[in-house]
């Protein structure tokens, strides 16, 4: 007892005791996958050359870049779900193109862990390695490792293609695939395979040492470009510079050095800690009866200056939070309020605020309060709370508010009082922005830079004029010498003539009306400048029940190309396209759509999505578009395909704000599957109000 | 396109952005608070900050209601809290730059505005133990939003132990009242919690954990 007593002392003489405690909150492993130590130079989880059977975090998006020789690769890889990983590349292969220059080339790889490592069972995979090329990595494999002691691994397995490329036995001869795209699925797992083997050994802390047996003979480096292969033996050493960054250095094949710099972002481990805000205020628990016998009687409503006085109120504290009221209905016992959220990702932590706000202000016969969210002028969903049970549950667990909470379709009637002095609203902003060259096989990557001035003009809820407008301060995008070859209508494919321009490009100049025709209905009709190369008309309709998994929506488009100056002309090609789509919220932050329908060159098809978001507001998904053009008449890759991000601005910070930083990666883009990219699709204005994501993100509420 | 990423994420988080807005919400910052980030000679020069005496004098005389002074074991910097809500047992207490400090019964109930915050805190049994002077065991459990943002709940098991009576001058505030120690081990957590509590019960001088990113926090009343 004398020890515990004498914290007592430490706090008398308030004595500071740096450091923190060690800590681990992870819940006992059950089937937790077996996450890699290191990464190899294909970008995923590996030795050196060789993978492994282990993958890199849920979530981890890890960019690296390795180089040998002259030849060098850009690995980006995504652990999409728990299991799998996958990977796009780029790569510039010295002396491997036809001409014996350098070889520009990119590859996916997907890799998958089929079982996690447990007791005495090492961890098993497979994967394909540039599993769609045809080139010069193609390669697949199956390999187990297995822990041998708290820092030793070892892996072993068996390759095929490249892989299967030095002491091989059996298979016959590899069938040769296409090059042109699609996925070869004739070789793989096909021809001689060979084994290969490897150790890692975690020396300490920011140390591991690798070292392999390659089953890779470098054929190709051998015979076009003098590599030197006098051993099967690869050796490397990982440092970590930090949690995010490593370096990393290998001996190869007994002749060459190569070196790799990895900078892994993981959505669970933000840079800076999250929440560094404001303290929302506290709730405000009402006197009791006879301390305010009119307020309790709800006598006040005779009052005709109560009513505006209390929407001033609530209006400033409200815009000191960050957060707009656009209006709101006031009677003796209850409240509805219409709020726009300006600055908290998680609309949870908005609602919220504006709760405990409402309890400060309104008198105390008001006790059901109910908070409706705006997006673009639309109320999406409204969340109802009796107010004794704010009062009762303020700063207890999250879950017990939601469980006393009613979640449902916002009011589109009714009385409500507009907040005076909002509209017309104009907003504007100056940005840095970036702007990249598409990658090109065999051409150099060209950017800009400059500023985008964007204003927003809301004429009336729902009616909002808006434009953005680009200026180049430095780059060389101009300088790009592609032009298109591409034998359909150059929907897309004419992009570098586009981004040539960049004095003064319009972005966008549209107006844009948003609206609640009918019951779980939302509505958008845009005019105008819609996006970088076309303008024209865009009408959507979304039927969105607030508490249903499944939404339907339809889209029809008329559209016209627009000049490559990104001024006010037009080019001859215009056409109509539109879709079908449903989308579905799977739970925990997965969500799928599927659109049918036309597409710019006036293909048919349909693509499919997957999304998964996480509570801070990443997300990673996927797309593919299939239509009826041929792969011929698309180009390379044979059909329409990328990656999404978006990462959050107040994930790198740890500070409120709405911002995203949201790239879509496609290795090439065609003419086919394109479709006009108009801003404010209603599936994305409201999925973020609706139940599946306001359960997702409820965690916030008392923040 | 690993360039791409990397150099347009570094652009969108050093650079910002500047906007404005009729509405009077201008969540980037204004284009003034923009322009004035890079303007040269907007920096502040670092002061020495003042002693807990000065500070806790200076609270006193400059905050109505009540106030308490809280220092961050792993950082040492010491903050005023001024009381902005009372709700039944639980105070909410703001600094001046808005970060805040929630109690219930004078145990941490909840921080908000530094980063890593303690959601909420189930202290209900310890509580109990503590300001009524007598030693047992109860469960706690503190409430934190894991990296991907979903709530995740750290339930302990505490034990409470009584020690001495004293008397001793804080920050030149003079305080007597029993030492209450409290043990508490579970999801990997062992803490160290102890209190000066009054023969009314009431904590004067406690240090707590609030949580693996803010470590410990002594916190001082100065006035109740």
């Amino acid at each position: 007892m004398a020890h515990k007593v004498s914290k007592i002392a430490q706090i008398s003489t308030l004595a500071l005791i740096a450091g923190s405690l060690p800590m681990a909150f992870e819940s006992p492993a059950h089937a937790e996958p077996t996450i890699g130590w290191s990464l190899g130079t294909y970008g995923a989880p590996g030795l050196i050359d060789m993978p492994t059977a282990e993958v890199n975090k849920d979530g981890e998006l890890v960019a690296s870049v390795y180089g040998y020789g002259k030849s060098g690769r850009g690995n980006f890889s995504f652990q999409i779900a728990p299991q799998l990983t996958a990977v796009l590349r780029v790569s510039n292969e010295d002396g491997l193109a036809d001409d014996g220059g350098a070889l520009r080339d990119r590859s996916f790889d997907l890799h998958w862990q089929v079982l996690s490592e447990e007791g005495m069972r090492p961890a098993l995979a497979i994967g394909l390695r540039d599993l769609m090329g045809g080139g010069i990595h193609g390669s697949e494999y199956i390999v187990a490792t297995k822990t041998l002691n708290p820092s030793l691994r070892g892996t072993v397995g068996l390759g095929w293609g490249r892989l299967g490329s030095e002491g091989s036995f059996g298979g016959g001869t590899r069938p040769v695939t296409d090059p042109t795209g699609g996925l070869n699925t004739e070789a793989w797992f096909r021809g001689p395979a060979a084994v290969f083997a490897g150790l890692a050994w975690q020396a300490n802390d920011k140390l591991t040492l690798k070292a392999e047996y390659s089953s890779d003979a470098y054929e190709a480096e051998t015979a076009a470009a003098g590599f030197d292969r006098k051993s099967s033996l690869n050796f490397g050493a990982d440092y970590k510079i930090n949690s995010m960054v490593k370096l990393s250095g290998y001996y190869l094949a007994g002749s060459e050095v190569g070196l790799q710099l990895t900078v892994a972002l993981d959505p669970r481990h933000p840079p800076a800690p999250s929440g560094l805000e404001k303290a929302p205020l506290p709730v405000r628990p009402r006197p009791n009866p006879a301390a305010d016998p009119d307020g309790w009687s709800g006598a006040w409503t005779a009052d005709p200056t109560a009513q505006p006085a209390i929407q001033t109120a609530v209006a400033d504290a409200l815009r000191k939070d960050g957060q707009i009221l656009d209006s709101m209905q006031l009677s003796a016992d209850s409240v509805n309020v219409r709020v726009r959220n300006q600055i908290y990702a998680a609309p949870p932590q908005a609602i919220g605020h504006t709760a405990r706000v409402l309890t400060r202000a309104l008198p105390p016969s008001v006790e059901t309060i109910t908070v409706t969210q705006i997006s673009n002028g639309m109320p999406t969903s409204s969340v109802t709370f009796r107010r004794s049970d704010l009062e009762r549950l303020e700063n207890t667990q999250a879950g017990e508010i939601l469980a006393a909470a009613q979640i449902g379709e916002a009011e589109t009637a009714g009385a409500y009082v507009p907040t005076e002095g909002l509209y017309p609203r104009l907003q504007f902003g100056l940005r840095p922005y970036a702007e990249f060259s598409t990658y090109e096989k065999d051409a150099d990557l060209y950017a800009d830079m400059g500023v985008q001035l964007s204003a927003r003009y809301e004429i009336m809820p729902g009616l909002i004029l808006s434009g953005a407008v680009n200026q180049k301060v430095f780059g060389n995008l101009d300088e790009q010498t592609k032009v298109s070859t591409s034998t359909v209508p150059h929907v897309r494919s004419d992009i570098a003539e586009y981004q040539k321009h960049g004095d003064l490009a319009l972005q966008r100049l549209t107006l844009a009306w948003y609206g609640r025709p009918a019951e779980n209905l939302y509505s958008r009709v845009t005019v105008g400048y819609l996006e970088q190369m076309y303008g024209g008309v865009s009408g959507e309709i979304l039927w969105k029940p607030v508490d249903s998994r499944l939404a339907l929506g339809g889209e029809l488009n008329w559209v016209k190309q627009r000049d490559y100056d990104q001024r006010f002309e037009f080019l001859d090609y215009d056409t109509l396209s539109g879709h079908l789509s449903a989308y579905y919220d799977f739970g925990s932050g997965v969500t799928g759509s599927v659109d049918v329908g036309r597409y710019l060159a006036e293909d048919w098809g349909a693509t499919f999505s997957v999304d998964r978001e996480l509570a801070n507001g990443w997300s990673v998904g996927a797309f593919a578009t299939v239509t009826d053009m041929s792969s011929d008449e698309f180009g390379p890759g044979a059909f329409d395909k990328g990656v999404k991000l978006r990462i959050p601005l107040s994930w790198a910070t740890g500070k409120p704000s709405l911002a995203t930083f949201t790239p879509t990666i496609r290795p090439y883009v065609g003419d086919g599957g394109a479709r006009v990219d108009v801003d404010g699709r209603l599936y994305e204005s409201v999925r973020k109000t609706h139940m599946g994501a306001l359960y997702q993100d409820w965690g916030r509420f008392w923040r | 396109m690993s360039r791409s990423l990397l150099a347009a994420l570094a652009a969108a988080v050093a650079l910002g952005a500047c906007t404005s807005d009729t509405a009077g919400v201008s969540p980037g910052g204004t284009l003034k608070a923009g322009l004035a980030r890079v303007m040269p000679g907007s920096r502040s020069a670092p002061t020495a900050p003042p002693s807990p005496e000065v500070l806790a004098q200076a609270a006193l005389s400059s905050v109505k209601g009540p106030v308490m002074l809280a220092t961050f074991e792993a950082s040492g910097a010491t903050m005023v809290f001024g009381m902005v809500g009372e709700n039944g047992a639980m105070r909410s207490y703001n600094s001046p730059d808005q970060r805040g400090i929630v109690l219930r019964n004078g145990l941490l109930a909840a921080t908000r505005g530094f980063g890593q915050d303690l959601m909420s805190a189930s202290t209900e049994g310890v509580a109990q133990l503590v300001t009524a002077h007598s030693a047992g065991t109860a469960e706690r459990v503190q409430r934190y939003l894991d990296g991907d943002g979903t709530e995740r709940p750290v339930p302990m098991r505490c034990t409470v132990t009584i020690g001495q009576p004293v008397s001793q001058t804080l920050s030149g505030i003079a305080y007597s009242g029993v030492q209450v120690a409290e043990h508490c081990e579970g999801s990997g957590a062992v803490v160290d919690n102890g209190y000066l509590v009054s023969a009314e019960g009431r904590v004067l001088v406690s240090r707590q954990w609030a949580g693996p990113g803010l470590g410990y926090l002594v916190i001082q009343s100065l006035r109740n």
